[in-house]
């Protein structure tokens, strides 16, 4: 027998009390377990939603705005920006900085999903948040001529089990009433589970998308007087990307492209606007090689660097080289595109999600702490107030020779344990808290989380529960201490 | 075995004057001898069981016990020493109520840093009969039964001397005896000195030798005579 197993028979002898006590401490624990996953899960969903592009193309305007409706699509969209910059940045004027810019139109919703106008390079070129490239899970993208084809998202999909080969509506009041005026959009894929926003969207034929608001008075209607406005300013700053823009104005494949259509494109295309471009930069993949090469070598050469360390270091000199790279591109684009803002969309999120999310976050965590702390005093406010009857047990076990250090120790054990005990209680609350929840945040954010996804910061939790209980625990713990043995035991 | 020389203990009243409660000027008790200590209510007699324990340090003299004069180890020693060398059999049993009995057998073990003596603790709950409440509480059990936990209990640690303070005051008549004999069979199966308190005629009688507290002790002794001669004054 221990003294472990001493304090825990004594925290047992006193199960009601003890329980309470340790119930206390798991609430504020939970309430932390809570703050911190959700905080994980939001810090994820925005750090990786902002990934798979360098730079958006938008309107001028708030920065945040425009990443907010590109990336998340919570946010009314800017102004749309003329097509040609879009064409423009397909010429050999970027070529070298550009390795793929992908055009997005938005504005209407399918059932409260965003609907995005697009091409299908947008699945073939950029990568999905997490780093792969796009899957799906039934059927496969749209060819440039299926010009009124659909790709739905995951949760879209099944949130209104929709199939393959399905016909959908949408408008600009979200597939609701005048929107069967409009023609119907054929489902020939279905992503997989993406973890990003995307899960909840519906991707459509860019040329669909046109044509469905030719005449309309929906967000994409052209401004003609502000068009010839800019191709005045073109003509003077950037007159050379004119020349160039029949010729190369593709981003299609051009295996499905039928010539027709093609042409009929290129008409539209000048009247037409976009919500945004999609940007990929060249050099981050020329780097990226270079650098996967080098940690191939360092692999070969050092084994014992483990595939997490490399992976780090990868996303590191990622990270380092997006960022060159966006340096050089940025004040290029808004200097030759007037009307156009380029945005780097890692780099705005982390700025909101430091200054905005970040403070709310570190208020609910310092709130929750709080919790735990007034919990702490009610801990030790029952331990203190059960030394009185305990006078005669503590004497007790003095008599039978054990010392003042001992039962202060087991004093401070006790504590230890209530503390533990509720802590691990609160940490299973916590995470079935947010597993409870998981499939509302799925809705909401498009993160699964699982019971088991713990976050780095709940290992802090251990150690500040000690350091806690062996501070509310002293004082009990120095009563024990300085029990008088002879009187205490007189019956 | 035990020898206490010049022992004197007295406490402070409020108005700061000292109350003398013992002064034996010499007492001893052999290895392996079964003494009885016997006087009235109020005489020291915890008192003096509280200082050769070691719980309380006495105001001077000398409390030796093989060799060891308890009053000059400093508390932690002492202790230790009681942990390892001395068992307590108390009035009111004073079992910790959360644990079983075996636990509250093994507990002293814990305290003497020997480690858990699983086999000996089940033995010695065996020789007082209780094999069968191993794994009950204090609660779950009677006072007798309690009674013979807690002479289960002060044999743990072998120890050398075993103290009792009035251990049948607290037991019915039926249990009285038997407490009293597994007390004096199991201290002599272990060779244990053993030194019993109590103003039971019932169990001094069964002694051979039986001390009496009035004459041990001289502010005993003074105070019956006083309470004597307010009773029977001379003349």
């Amino acid at each position: 027998m221990n003294l472990i197993k001493i304090a825990l028979r004594s925290v047992q002898h006193r199960s009601l009390a003890s329980g309470l006590t340790a119930l206390s401490i798991s609430l504020g624990v939970a309430l932390v377990v809570t703050v911190l996953v959700i905080n994980g899960v939001i810090s994820k969903t925005f750090r990786q939603g902002a990934q798979g592009y360098d730079l958006i193309l938008g309107a001028k305007g708030s920065k945040l705005q425009l990443v907010l409706s590109t990336v998340f699509y919570n946010q009314d969209p800017l102004p749309p920006i003329p097509y040609r910059y879009y064409t423009l940045l397909n010429t050999s004027r970027y070529s070298s900085e550009v390795e793929a810019a992908i055009p997005i139109a938005m504005g209407d919703r399918y059932q409260g999903s965003p609907v995005i106008g697009t091409i299908p390079d947008y699945f073939k070129k950029l990568i999905r948040p997490d780093g792969k490239p796009y899957s799906f899970m039934q059927g496969e993208v749209f060819r440039n001529s299926d010009i009124f084809a659909a790709v739905v998202g995951y949760t879209t999909a099944k949130q209104h089990r929709i199939k393959l080969g399905d016909k959908i509506r949408f408008g600009h009041s979200g597939g609701t009433r005048d929107d069967d005026l409009h023609e119907p959009f054929t489902v020939v894929g279905i992503l997989d589970h993406t973890g990003s926003p995307n899960d909840r969207a519906v991707f459509v034929n860019l040329e669909g998308f046109y044509q469905q608001h030719e005449g309309d008075e929906g967000p994409l209607k052209v401004d003609y007087s502000l068009l010839e406005a800019e191709k005045d300013a073109q003509q003077t700053g950037a007159g050379d990307a004119r020349t160039e823009d029949g010729a190369e104005d593709t981003g299609h494949d051009d295996a499905d492209h039928d010539h027709d259509a093609d042409h009929d494109h290129d008409h539209a295309a000048h009247e037409r606007r976009l919500t945004a471009v999609l940007i990929v930069t060249k050099e981050q993949d020329t780097r990226i090689a270079a650098t996967m090469s080098q940690i191939d070598q360092m692999m070969e050469n050092q084994p014992g660097v483990s595939f997490d360390e490399t992976q780090l270091v990868s996303r590191h000199q990622r990270r380092k080289v997006v960022n060159t790279a966006v340096t050089a591109l940025q004040p290029k684009l808004e200097g030759e595109l007037l009307e156009a803002q380029a945005v780097a969309p890692v780099q705005e999120i982390a700025a909101f999600y430091q200054d905005v999310i970040g403070n709310i976050q570190y208020i609910l965590i310092l709130f929750a702490v709080q919790v735990i702390i007034v919990a702490g005093i009610g801990m030790m406010v029952s331990i203190y107030n059960s030394m009185n009857e305990r006078r005669q047990e503590i004497a007790i076990m003095r008599a039978l020779g054990a010392r003042r250090v001992t039962v202060m120790s087991i004093i401070l054990l006790e504590s230890i344990l209530l503390s533990l005990g509720g802590g691990i209680l609160g940490v299973l609350i916590g995470h079935g808290l947010v597993w409870g929840l998981s499939p509302l945040i799925m809705e909401y954010s498009n993160v699964m989380v699982r019971f088991w996804d713990f976050q780095f910061a709940e290992l802090i939790l251990i150690p500040g529960l000690i350091a806690m209980a062996s501070v509310v625990g002293y004082l009990p713990a120095v009563i024990a201490y300085r029990t008088d043995v002879a009187q205490s035991l007189q019956p | 075995m035990l020898e206490l020389r010049n022992l004197k203990k007295s406490y402070k009243e409020p108005d700061g004057s000292d109350l003398p409660i013992l002064d034996v000027p010499h007492w001893k008790v052999d290895a392996g001898e079964q003494v009885v200590v016997i006087g009235p209510s109020g005489c020291g007699k915890t008192t003096l069981l509280h200082i050769i324990a070691g719980i309380l340090k006495p105001t001077s003299g000398h409390v030796l016990i093989d060799g060891w004069d308890i009053p000059l180890l400093n508390e932690s020693e002492r202790d230790q020493f009681r942990a390892l060398r001395i068992g307590y059999v108390f009035q009111t049993f004073n079992l910790l109520q959360g644990f079983s009995a075996l636990e509250n057998v093994m507990i002293g073990m814990a305290f003497a840093g020997k480690g858990s003596d699983r086999a000996r603790a089940i033995d010695l709950l065996d020789r007082v009969g209780l094999k069968h409440r191993l794994h009950h509480k204090p609660g779950q059990m009677s006072v007798g039964e309690q009674q013979r936990v807690s002479v289960a209990r002060a044999l743990a640690n072998k120890p050398k001397l075993v103290l009792a303070d009035e251990p049948t005051a607290n037991v019915d008549v039926g249990n009285q005896q038997l407490v009293i004999d597994m007390l004096r069979n199991s201290c002599r199966e272990e060779g244990v000195a053993l030194i019993i308190v109590t103003h039971a005629p019932q169990v001094s009688s069964q002694f051979d030798r039986v001390d009496r507290l009035t004459e041990i002790n001289l502010v005993a002794k003074k105070k019956v005579s006083e309470i004597e001669e307010q009773l029977h004054p001379a003349g």
